[in-house]
């Protein structure tokens, strides 16, 4: 008889049970909730562990930001690209590393690598007089390409991952059908890597948000993405008004998510229609 | 893998828009990098090393890699220790979907909004403040240890700690998923306890990824700017924090020390992920992976 | 007495496993424990290694209550289908992995490693790693590595069956023969007959969670309890719960002057298959009044689908001392 390698058994000990979770929800969760209090509050006095009255004070005075709607404008936008080079480069570069055995393999792999050993604030360093030249400096184009390098890496490595597990059988199936290597990819790939693209638009989306130095050098303060304006915010004293900035920060990932969720699920038939085979 | 024939094109074809990318971008910006770091004007007979030997003298260079080294050591140790302890428990005791996804919610923020949850939260008038005031441990802000903005990069480390566990939880959760639950009996019936099971079982299937894992987070917190410089103090400075203000705030003349430090710190981190990666090229992981 | 299992009982969830198992095992014997798949003999192995927390029930080693007992407090050891060697220890490493965990002294450990390497003839094997090794050389490591802890139980569960038929006959016999110098008492898995009777000094058979027979191989064989003791480990023709004729009794026949003949039985059957084994000639026969096959030498070749008729002497007909149904009851 066959025996499956099975999850192992559940040991009694509850309360260390439920030390993980109350660590979970003190470590992870309350730092949210006490953001949330502190963007809704007017004057917290200390030691308080509750604001003493709520208001929209904060959120009022934050949008009377102008930079505020045009910062989170252009966010949005370069996230967006950033999101789409990664999926354009990491897919082909993903399923070449899992599928292919190839001469130089090593070598490719070690550059993929490099990225996430470098600092990326030395490549952008060594970049920045040929950005210059070729007229990247202070554009859209030039925050986008190099919000594109710290992004990459991860990519090309959740999709090497979502090809070796799936293998090369379906595509053999569906060429074995007469599928064209378009239709392949259209009907076989695509929908059975939708969790990787969903992953690998959520990192490179978050990642591309939390670049300040990058955006800096190369963007040289023309272009103002929502941490350009954010870190001069930071030193400012009105917490209350810092907090709802914070909470933006985080709605933001939030919002691409069901932006992206929504656009595929008009274009693409999800995962669970595939599921029979 | 497809054993393909090694002149077959393809491959190629997929990796090379990625490899272009990399090697315009990174290979030669960091190329750039050390060649600005040299100090390549060859009259008066000064040193090509000019700018390492300028850098060494810097007054607050020293003790800013110190405390560089110390905060993303301590940061990607702890990282790692507590986000496999929490991925083990929650693979053998919380398997519920719900609290793994409450653990990644940081992942969602960027690192400097997660700077400022420790204001909110550990600085002196913060929010662990209030709370100890109210059980009468400290009476004013003043009696609360400084963790942010503090010479030792407390803040700046708890931060990464918050960010980073969850990635530790996301790289070594698959592993738990993965492994082979049958040897757990084996330690058992030959004598071995959890710590065992722990040591023989998951401990050689962790490894790998725990490198790699530990090498990136060690790459990445040493040479990133946000976190350090909204969290950190004028003296010690972070390197990362040092190089961006030399390249950037200051005069073009400060831009060749910039490089310099950045090829120093390139270095660093490549020499501890060759020796972490040394870790893993024994016999006996070899042997892991081609099982 | 070594081993004593009394009233086991193991739910899953509210599914029966084990119902009231009762095993007993005495110092230096070995015991087949033979059942179908899915019939819970390695759940009870677990059970008695401490692997599984039992529903009900205990389990007493020299009389000692062990049931509360953590698996490796136990004076037992398991040994599983798969080798299960750690992959990245040597095989030495391998070996004396449960002495290290005990805290063995270096050189005694070392020392009885070697002895071990001798016994399982692989010397010279200190420093390869599992994968260098065959699956049958693998599963004779894993064997030392159980017997270097000198347990007072040994449990195997089927250890063979990952190994190829042939490998199979010649490693069981050796197994057996270091298992009686070691004089190390165990419990055999299987659901292979042979095996069980060529392992087993005694035998039990498991069937849904229960053991419906004990005694030596050749008995159960010759006197099987009831229709599903019969039907798993005797060869012949159950005629119903009730009654069993066993295949030596049988005749095959393809006139019906014999049928006539007082005291004698007959059933028509159909030749399934045929095929030549130990260098007798086989048939397995379809029996549709019965809506059983059975399978037993001929003494001449039949073709596939050939009328014949199986002809017994009606005083060979062999009643069941239990009856399926009340078992079923208890």
């Amino acid at each position: 008889m066959f025996v499956s390698p099975a999850r192992p058994e559940q040991q009694e000990k509850p309360i260390l049970t439920n030390g993980i979770k109350i660590f979970v929800l003190l470590f992870f969760c309350l730092p949210f909730a006490i953001l949330l209090l502190q963007s809704f509050s007017a004057g917290w006095q200390w030691p308080r562990l509750l604001p003493g009255t709520f208001s929209w004070r904060a959120w009022q005075s934050l949008s009377r930001e102008p930079r505020m709607i045009p910062a989170i404008s252009i966010t949005l936008l370069i996230g967006l690209a950033v999101s789409l080079i990664n999926l354009i480069l990491g897919i082909p570069a993903g399923k070449g590393l899992a599928h292919y055995r190839f001469r130089g393999k090593s070598l490719v792999e070690a550059v993929f690598l490099l990225p996430l050993l470098i600092p990326t604030l030395a490549v952008v360093m060594g970049i920045h007089i040929f950005m210059i030249r070729v007229g990247l400096t202070n554009t859209v184009w030039g925050v986008i390409l190099v919000h594109v390098i710290p992004t990459l890496p991860y990519t090309i490595r959740i999709f090497r991952h979502a090809f070796e597990n799936l293998g090369s059988k379906w595509e053999e199936q569906a060429a074995t059908l007469g599928a064209s290597q378009l239709t392949i990819y259209r009907t076989v790939w695509l929908p059975l890597l939708i969790p990787s693209i969903h992953s690998a638009l959520m990192l490179s989306f978050v990642i591309s948000l939390s670049q300040y130095a990058l955006t800096a050098i190369i963007g040289g303060g023309n272009v103002v993405t929502l941490a350009m304006v954010y870190f001069p915010y930071f030193q400012s004293s009105n917490r209350s008004v810092l907090a709802c900035f914070t909470v933006i920060f985080a709605l933001l990932p939030l919002s691409f998510y069901l932006l992206m969720y929504s656009l595929y699920k008009l274009f693409i038939r999800g995962p669970g229609h595939y599921r029979g085979c | 893998m497809r054993s393909l024939g090694l002149n077959n094109h393809k491959p190629y074809l997929l990796v090379l828009p990625a490899l272009i990318f990399f090697s315009l971008f990174v290979l030669y910006g960091i190329g750039t990098v050390f060649a600005e770091s040299l100090n390549l004007s060859l009259n008066t007979g000064s040193s090509i090393v000019k700018y390492y030997i300028e850098l060494a003298e810097k007054p607050g260079f020293w003790s800013g890699l110190i405390l560089s080294l110390q905060v993303s050591a301590a940061a990607t140790l702890l990282s790692i220790i507590i986000g496999v302890y929490l991925a083990r428990q929650f693979y053998r005791r919380v398997p519920d979907s719900i609290w793994h996804a409450l653990a990644w919610l940081p992942m969602l923020i960027p690192h400097f909004a997660a700077g400022y949850l420790a204001v909110l939260l550990l600085s002196q008038s913060g929010w662990f403040s209030g709370l100890l005031a109210q059980v009468t441990l400290i009476q004013e802000t003043s009696r609360f240890p400084v963790l942010v903005n503090d010479k030792n990069g407390l803040g700046i480390i708890v931060t990464y700690l918050w960010k980073e566990i969850p990635f530790v939880l996301l790289m070594s959760m698959p592993v738990y998923r993965r492994m082979d639950w049958r040897y757990e009996d084996v330690v058992r019936t030959l004598g071995g306890g959890q710590w065992q099971v722990f040591k023989t079982v998951e401990w050689p299937a962790l490894l790998p990824v725990l490198v790699e894992t530990g090498i990136i987070l060690f790459a990445f917190i040493f040479s990133a700017f946000e976190l350090p410089y909204l969290l950190g103090v004028t003296y010690p400075k972070m390197i990362s924090v040092m190089a961006y203000q030399w390249f950037y705030e200051g005069s073009w003349s400060n831009r060749p020390l910039a490089m310099a430090l950045m090829t120093v710190s390139t270095v660093m981190v490549l020499i501890v992920a060759v020796v972490l990666l040394g870790l893993i090229q024994g016999k006996r992981y070899r042997m892991m992976r081609g099982r | 007495m070594l081993l004593q299992t009394v009233n086991l009982i193991k739910k899953f969830d509210h599914r029966v496993v084990l119902g009231r198992v009762n095993i007993n095992l005495w110092d230096g014997e070995i015991l087949s424990l033979i059942g179908p798949s899915g019939s819970g003999k390695t759940t009870l192995l677990k059970c008695i290694a401490g692997l599984e927390p039992v529903s009900g029930g205990n389990i007493l080693v020299r009389e000692k209550d062990v049931t509360g007992q953590k698996a490796n407090q136990r004076p037992v050891v398991m040994m599983f289908q798969q080798p299960l060697l750690f992959p990245h220890l040597t095989v030495m490493e391998n070996i004396i992995y449960g002495l290290k965990i005990r805290g063995t002294e270096k050189k005694t450990m070392m020392a009885a490693g070697e002895e071990m390497l001798q016994k399982i003839e692989l010397p010279g094997y200190t420093r390869r790693y599992p994968f260098e090794l065959s699956g049958g050389q693998q599963q004779r490591v894993a064997l030392a590595r159980a017997l270097i802890m000198k347990p007072q139980i040994l449990l195997l569960d089927e250890p063979f069956a990952s190994l190829d038929p042939e490998l199979r006959s010649s490693i069981r016999n050796w197994v057996r023969r270091l298992l009686k110098r070691e004089e190390v008492a165990a419990i055999f898995v299987t659901h292979d007959r042979e095996e069980a009777m060529i392992m087993g000094d005694r035998l039990a058979v498991m069937i849904r969670g229960r053991i419906l027979q004990e005694g030596s191989p050749f008995e159960v064989y010759k006197k099987p309890a009831n229709r599903d003791v019969a039907e798993l480990f005797s060869d012949g023709l159950v005629l119903d719960d009730r009654r069993f004729v066993p295949v030596d009794a049988i005749t095959v026949s393809d006139s019906e002057q014999q049928v006539n003949k007082d005291g004698f039985l007959a059933f028509k059957g159909r030749v399934a298959a045929n095929w030549i084994k130990a260098g007798h000639h086989m048939i397995r026969v379809e029996v549709p009044e019965l809506g059983r096959e059975v399978s037993l030498p001929a003494s001449k070749t039949y073709s596939v689908a050939e009328e014949v008729l199986l002809v017994f002497p009606r005083d060979r007909v062999y009643i069941f001392p239990q009856n399926n149904l009340e078992m079923e009851m208890e």
